[in-house]
């Protein structure tokens, strides 16, 4: 069992012992798993209730589906974050609030309004992002994706060593947010399974998680109902839920601290499982054998 | 001047080490704590305490740590224990009770003894319909003071129901020949086992 690192987000600091489940909230129309269920914002804010009721730790409000499709410009992508996270905002003053863009003229739009966690997923696309998240003392996750420009699909890449390039990657880009003035407890790294990835690199990565957990900085991972499951046991979308709590479990033994996802109450049973077996949460309730 | 005596449970769910995030145990904890720091008194006492039925490993009897973290908790030293076998015959029960009375009178004691463990299809016994005449004996004589009861317990029975108070229950009963004053009582049995907190005092010290 691998431990993490300590990691501080909106107001809260968490210990290297956490794991903490953020729960996708996505304002588009198109994203590959719900396929537009939480497009309108009162459709979105009942997700967020639904999911702070089911124990997320966080959320990230995303704007633009990951994969290609119709282009979403950035005053477009604030048409659909910028108020959505001022509700959420209003609703839940402590809820901490992430915002998954790599724009940084939506990150300041969305910081303004409230927002405490940046998830640039697109692996410092925009130069002047880790900036903005200083600015305004937000957190940052950094991630990997092999340097491909934001929306595009891996095809035919190669890594000597996958994990290598994430870990100088994810490091270099540690490095740079903290020379912007991100508060060091305050960057958050992602391998970003499948993103610049195919599912044997994603495999890879999560089999030796471990040399990117024990970095010093805390990792998340994006694992729900991705293709890397579904390709791993030829499972379509909606049928990888099992897949994905098995990869979670292990990555959480291996020290990933942060999972985003999009089935909260199955994650946090995952996770406190992993937890308690690895001694860092009591079991619930114990009296078998015991009265 | 009369000596206070207190009986409480040994479960070891009552014990931190086995508490989980829900402590299933707190009242019963807290209570049992009560009643032995009423029996010290700002003293100390003498515990008195089985030896484990399914000992495997070289800790001391979890009547002894349970006892004695009620002790701590109560703010109550622990002068001595006393380890009683839990299969130990009434005759060696009764020594050990009548050889506490002549070295220690005036000594308060606490008994750590619980009922029977097969109350119920789910209890780590499973169920003995047998239990509850036996337990409701125990019972009955704690609330009344007169232990005859308790000194006619029979070990093969009590060792059936796997009622493991029945020897620390014997030296008690054997400390006090004559009957003892009843001052307090709950018994009640949610997982199963009957566990007792009990309150009494020995009159004739």
């Amino acid at each position: 069992m691998t431990s993490g690192a300590p990691l501080r987000l909106g107001r809260t600091e968490y210990p290297a012992t956490a794991r903490l489940v953020m729960a996708i909230v996505n304002r588009t129309p198109d994203s590959f798993y719900d396929k537009g269920l939480t497009w309108a914002a009162d459709a979105a804010l009942d997700r967020v209730r639904q999911v702070v009721d089911e124990g997320a730790d966080l959320v990230d409000i995303g704007g633009i589906k990951a994969a290609p499709g119709a282009e979403v410009d950035a005053a477009e992508e604030r048409r659909r974050v910028v108020g959505f996270v001022e509700r959420v905002r209003a609703e839940y003053p402590d809820l901490v609030v992430s915002v998954d863009t790599w724009r940084a003229e939506v990150a300041r739009a969305v910081l303004e309004v409230g927002a405490d966690v940046i998830n640039d997923a697109w692996g410092g696309a925009d130069p002047d992002l880790p900036a903005v998240a200083a600015e305004f003392g937000a957190s940052l996750v950094c991630t990997h994706t092999g340097g491909v420009t934001p929306r595009t699909r891996p095809h035919r890449i190669e890594y000597d060593d996958v994990v290598a390039d994430a870990r100088a990657s994810l490091l270099a880009q540690a490095e740079r947010a903290v020379a912007a003035g991100v508060e060091p407890s305050r960057v958050v790294v992602d391998p970003a399974h499948d993103f610049g990835k195919n599912t044997w690199h994603s495999l890879e990565v999560t089999r030796r998680l471990e040399e990117l957990t024990t970095l010093g900085w805390p990792v998340l991972v994006s694992l729900s109902n991705k293709d890397f499951v579904g390709e791993a046991l030829d499972r379509p979308v909606g049928e990888r839920l099992t897949g994905t709590l098995a990869a979670t479990a292990l990555c959480a033994w291996k020290g990933a601290q942060v999972y985003r996802v999009h089935e909260v109450r199955e994650t946090r049973e995952v996770l406190d499982l992993v937890s308690v077996v690895a001694g860092d949460l009591p079991p619930a309730r114990t009296v078998r054998g015991l009265a | 001047m009369s000596t206070r005596v207190a009986v409480v449970p040994s479960a070891p769910l009552l014990l931190p080490e086995y508490t989980g995030r829900e402590d299933v145990g707190a009242g019963l904890r807290a209570r049992a704590a009560e009643a032995v720091g009423w029996a010290g008194d700002g003293g100390d006492v003498v515990l008195v305490v089985a030896t484990d039925r399914e000992q495997r490993g070289t800790r001391p009897p979890l009547g002894q740590r349970v006892g004695t973290h009620f002790a701590g908790t109560a703010g109550v030293g622990v002068a001595a224990v006393v380890v009683v076998g839990w299969d130990a015959s009434p005759a060696e029960c009764a020594a050990l009770g009548e050889h506490l009375a002549g070295s220690a009178p005036g000594q308060p004691l606490v008994v750590v003894a619980d009922g029977s463990a097969r109350r119920g299809e789910k209890a780590p016994g499973h169920l003995d319909e047998r239990a509850f005449a036996v337990d409701g004996s125990v019972v009955a004589a704690l609330r009344s003071g007169d232990l005859d009861p308790v000194r006619r317990l029979d070990p093969a029975l009590c060792a059936d129901l796997l009622l493991h108070g029945r020897a620390p229950l014997q030296v008690l009963a054997a400390r006090s020949p004559g009957p003892v004053v009843p001052v307090a009582l709950e018994a009640d049995d949610p997982w199963g086992v009957l566990h007792v907190v009990a309150r009494l005092q020995l009159p004739e010290d």
